[in-house]
């Protein structure tokens, strides 16, 4: 198989800080997951209801992109952008980037990525992986969420790449041209923490942020008005699990990884207050996996009634309460 | 340099949401630029995650930050609204 | 979260999660879903289950197959219509049988692609006997006429 960039693949928690530190660590910069998606400022809440997805849903991290546009801000890291409105010249691009020995990330609808599980391939435009070879009329992907390298075929590959819908990928490629290998972290580290505190507490939308949170926790009373039967309204309750655990968060929606960053940080800029904000997040991650382990249960059981959901709904305001506090003594920090 | 009429930022800005919300139906001279950008009756058939990404395209593309939950409402009641909105903030010529 | 606690054993979905490691240091480790683990034989029943009864209305002539798709695709009419390039409202009709016949062929096609499947599909339905199951094995496989599709079906 001809990978012809010696590729290191490696497995990570969420594919656009996985696809990112695989490609600057090929390129010499080696940076671990949970700084990357600090630095990025990549904590955050937000609960949609819109007509792009098929039920109300909530994210626990920004907008697809952000993590590697701040984090090459903050870096100051050169990356080629490429889109493309037409099919072949995206893919011949492609076929030239690899040949010349280069390794390439790209936006793709995840649901066309068929060497992943079945049951958790759904259409989502904004998956990243790495393309780091061509074999015949194959690509050689390396997907943070597979356990090794795969191959692509050309027609799904050029699926994934356009198409087409919310967030379109528009054939979308990207890959480092110049970077530092030994960034100073500790400006870096101080701004993403500010910046996460802002987006959780400030920005001026009612669902985004910890008002996303406490909008989750009143809206999840109307869901069982918004599905067909209890059938559905147990998949939309196990979704929640979903979302939080196993859609690339690292666990307990980021706020794990989010911990990790901070125990990182606190020793790079020599500041004991953030182990303890790293304790603090780890524990308030701990109440959001109880909440995906409670969801689960309530959907399996088909436990389903407007006191559960009123309980659930009560364990997601609390979480509300905590982030709320836990942002704005983090604020306070710097 | 002559300056943009109002309309003409106003087409500008409709092709930016079109091009950013991968708008596929409609032209920016199918969509009516007084109508409530999301209101039933509105061409582009926004809904409100949409505004998110209308805030962010505003700021790459004219450099202006919305700040404040009031005002992002008023601003981006329509098209109108935003080229206005534009026009007062002097931020009339696209920065990328 | 401890390690201990939060690590299962199933090897189809693995996945990097954040950890509080035995000697208190923070960290990446590999585990499988919990979710997957536990209840995986749920999902398939309830999707098996959505499928028969969206199927039923499709033969009773209530629904058109992009509303079968779409549902069990779980994609949202905004994003559908988008990528099939018609407003949302146009693409709702199509939800109904007497407004799906009138699509073009080519739209159809365009719909087949993004749902990954044949052209033919949208036409039919292929229901395998359950004593027959686990016996036989059904191949598609799209051609280079794109509204042309072969299906092959072998004993295992």
């Amino acid at each position: 198989m001809d990978t012809n960039t010696n590729f290191k693949h490696k497995m990570a928690a969420h594919c656009e800080t996985g696809t990112l530190v695989g490609l600057l660590g090929n390129a010499g910069l080696e940076i671990t997951e949970p700084m990357a998606f600090g630095i990025a400022h990549g904590i955050f809440f937000g609960y949609f209801e819109s007509k792009n997805f098929p039920f109300p849903t909530f994210i626990v991290r920004t907008r697809p992109g952000e993590v590697r546009e701040k984090l090459a801000k903050s870096l100051k890291i050169d990356i080629n952008r490429l889109k493309f409105k037409n099919q072949e010249k995206g893919m011949q691009k492609l076929d030239d980037l690899l040949a010349d020995g280069r390794c390439v990330g790209a936006q793709v609808d995840f649901f066309y990525m068929d060497y992943l599980p079945e049951w958790i391939r759904v259409h989502n435009n904004v998956h990243f992986v790495n393309i780091v070879g061509k074999d015949g009329d194959d690509y050689i992907i390396s997907d943070s969420y597979h356990h090794q390298i795969a191959k692509l075929s050309a027609s799904l590959l050029k699926k994934a790449r356009w198409a087409g819908g919310y967030m379109a990928p528009k054939g979308f490629l990207y890959y480092p041209e110049k970077i530092i290998t030994k960034p100073d972290l500790k400006k870096p580290i101080i701004k993403g923490i500010k910046k996460a505190s802002w987006n959780m507490l400030n920005i001026p939308i009612p669902f985004v942020g910890v008002k996303g949170i406490y909008k989750f926790a009143d809206k999840i009373n109307t869901w069982p008005k918004l599905t067909r039967d209890t059938e559905h309204l147990s998949h939309e309750i196990m979704k929640i699990n979903i979302l939080l655990e196993d859609q690339g968060t690292g666990g307990a929606g980021f706020r794990y990884m989010y911990a990790t960053f901070l125990k990182q940080a606190a020793a790079i800029v020599n500041n004991p207050t953030l182990d303890e904000m790293s304790e603090r997040i780890m524990k308030i991650g701990d109440d959001w996996r109880n909440i995906s382990y409670f969801a689960a249960k309530m959907g399996k059981n088909r436990d389903l009634g407007s006191d559960k959901i009123k309980e659930l709904s009560e364990l997601i305001r609390k979480q509300g309460d905590a982030e709320k506090a836990y942002f704005t003594d983090l604020k306070k920090v710097y | 340099m002559t300056q943009k009429s109002s309309a003409e930022i106003a087409k500008e800005v409709t092709q930016l949401i079109i091009e950013k919300l991968n708008i596929t139906h409609v032209t920016p001279e199918q969509v009516n630029i007084e109508t409530p950008l999301f209101s039933k009756d509105n061409e582009l058939e926004l809904d409100s995650i949409d505004a998110i990404e209308i805030v962010v395209a505003l700021q790459q593309s004219y450099g202006v930050r919305i700040n404040d939950e009031l005002p992002t409402r008023e601003i981006l009641n329509s098209i109108q609204s935003i080229v206005d909105f534009l026009v007062k903030e002097g931020a009339t010529e696209k920065v990328m | 979260m401890k390690e201990k606690d939060l690590y299962v054993e199933f090897e189809p979905q693995r996945s990097v999660y954040y950890v509080e490691k035995e000697d208190n240091s923070f960290g990446p480790i590999i585990s499988g879903s919990q979710l997957s683990a536990n209840y995986l034989d749920d999902f398939w029943m309830k999707k098996r289950n959505l499928e028969a009864a969206l199927r039923k209305q499709i033969i009773a002539n209530e629904i058109s197959p992009i509303f079968y798709y779409m549902t069990l695709q779980e994609m949202g009419p905004k994003d559908l219509a988008s990528r099939v390039g018609m407003s949302m409202r146009k693409l709702q009709k199509t939800f109904r049988p007497e407004q799906f016949k009138k699509l073009k062929i080519e739209k159809l096609r365009v719909l087949a692609d993004i749902f990954n499947i044949p052209v033919s599909n949208l036409f039919q339905t292929f229901l395998i006997k359950d004593e027959n199951r686990e016996k036989l094995i059904i191949e598609q496989a799209t051609t280079k006429n794109e509204f042309y599709s072969i299906t092959k079906v072998s004993v295992k």
